[in-house]
């Protein structure tokens, strides 16, 4: 029996999430991820707990042996599927699991899951997220969302597609952002989708700070995560968020390597394949399935283009907003 | 069992998700996160191989259904589950003679 040292319940609109581990500074990293406020005792008790667990010595668990394996990055990061559940493995340092009739994400692995804030939150934590998510009817899509007058527009992209770089150029036009990295989909009642914020800091390359002259001094206070850099944007720009947002159009953009962007319509299958290629990392084929029509609807309620983005910064957010013109 | 007694028969591989939008289709390998669009043809393929049916069975649906040609229709579908068997979204097994 594991004793629980810290506790943290969190509020996302009629969802609580119960935050637990062993170590206090693990339960304090994933409240300084989400932004969100404490859950009130009259919320919904339907509840998703995130349990973290830090070992003295590193023991891959015991079910690992009849999980199969989805995915490698060959370097000792894996994915696996056990009973129909996603599964994350660091060799050597950590697992985590979502157990899904649970309604638990569990993580355990050695110290260093408390001293690495990349490797629980990115690594761990944010990979299996969007699965347990789906639980509740939201559709995390892995694309970068910015609302212009209560519309959105979506650029779904692979990691190194240059959203975040579109997000910043975006926000200092005077876009809102929803979100950089995961908007959460939801169908209304009457059948209208919108989007919605899932609080979490931004987080950039360093060499995209090098394109904005507002962001040169953001290296100086930003917390490193891994490869980038994470911060809040509202400390340059202001109030900059918007907590949900109507998608009209959505933009798949790719980097150009040219001084110009151009924008052009594109297929539907385009875009849907797109979001369905950002769904899949961490989710197994069962997962997916029952989120897939619900996409699929989506993608045809939007007109679809796709970017090639350039470095013309300035000009970037019009050619967007042209798009949301007669929407 | 001869070669000519042993046909065939494509089957959605294990990691393979597919969604149709308008008349388009996407299907995916959740596994490598290779994808591959598919027309309306192409769509109506993907829904006809389930594991049962040589490819034949297959061409001769599509005639049912579609106003084409024979020959060019078959040489299409060869095509296509050769594009798709390399992309990991179908498997071929062996008809049991």
């Amino acid at each position: 029996v594991n004793a629980t040292n810290a506790l943290l319940t969190l509020q996302f609109r009629g969802l609580k999430l119960i935050i637990a581990s062993n170590v206090g500074r693990c339960v304090a990293i994933i409240g300084d991820l989400l932004a969100l406020p404490p859950a009130s005792i009259s919320c919904d008790t339907d509840a998703l707990r995130i349990e973290v667990h830090v070992r003295c010595r590193w023991n891959a668990p015991e079910w690992l042996d009849g999980a199969s394996s989805l995915w490698s990055n060959g370097r000792g990061y894996h994915l696996y599927r056990i009973h129909g559940d996603p599964v994350v493995l660091v060799d050597g340092v950590a697992w985590a699991r979502f157990h899904r009739a649970a309604r638990c994400l569990r993580i355990e692995g050695t110290a260093q899951v408390a001293d690495d804030e990349f490797l629980l939150t990115q690594a761990l934590l944010s990979t299996l997220l969007p699965s347990a998510l789906r639980l509740w009817s939201w559709l995390p899509l892995h694309a970068c969302a910015v609302d212009w007058d209560g519309r959105a527009i979506l650029l779904p992209a692979a990691s190194g597609s240059g959203k975040s770089t579109l997000a910043l150029a975006l926000v200092r036009a005077g876009f809102r952002l929803v979100s950089e990295d995961m908007p959460l989909l939801k169908r209304d009642a009457d059948g209208t989708f919108r989007v919605y914020r899932f609080p979490e800091h931004n987080r950039v390359l360093p060499a995209t700070l090098d394109f904005f002259p507002e962001l040169q001094g953001v290296s100086s206070w930003a917390t490193p995560s891994g490869p980038k850099l994470l911060f809040d944007l509202s400390k340059v720009y202001g109030d900059c968020f918007v907590e949900e947002s109507r998608p009209a159009v959505i933009v798949t953009p790719r980097i150009a390597h040219a001084p110009v962007s151009a924008v052009r319509p594109a297929p539907a299958a385009a875009a849907l394949a797109e979001l369905m290629t950002g769904m899949a990392f961490g989710s197994t084929g069962e997962t997916m399935a029952d989120a897939l029509p619900t996409l699929a609807a989506f993608v045809a309620s939007c007109r679809t283009y796709a970017l090639d983005t350039g470095t013309d910064f300035d000009r970037l957010p019009h050619l967007l907003r042209d798009l949301l013109a007669g929407s | 069992v001869t070669a000519q007694m042993t046909q065939r028969i494509p089957l959605h591989d294990r990691a393979a998700v597919a969604q149709r939008v308008n008349d388009e289709a996407v299907v995916l390998n959740t596994r490598t996160e290779g994808y591959f669009s598919l027309n309306e043809v192409g769509a109506r393929v993907w829904d006809l191989v389930d594991g049962n049916r040589e490819v034949p069975a297959i061409v001769a649906t599509l005639l049912d259904e579609y106003d084409v040609e024979a020959a060019a229709l078959r040489t299409d579908v060869d095509e296509l589950l050769a594009d798709l068997a390399r992309h990991e979204l179908i498997s071929w097994v062996d008809a049991r003679a």
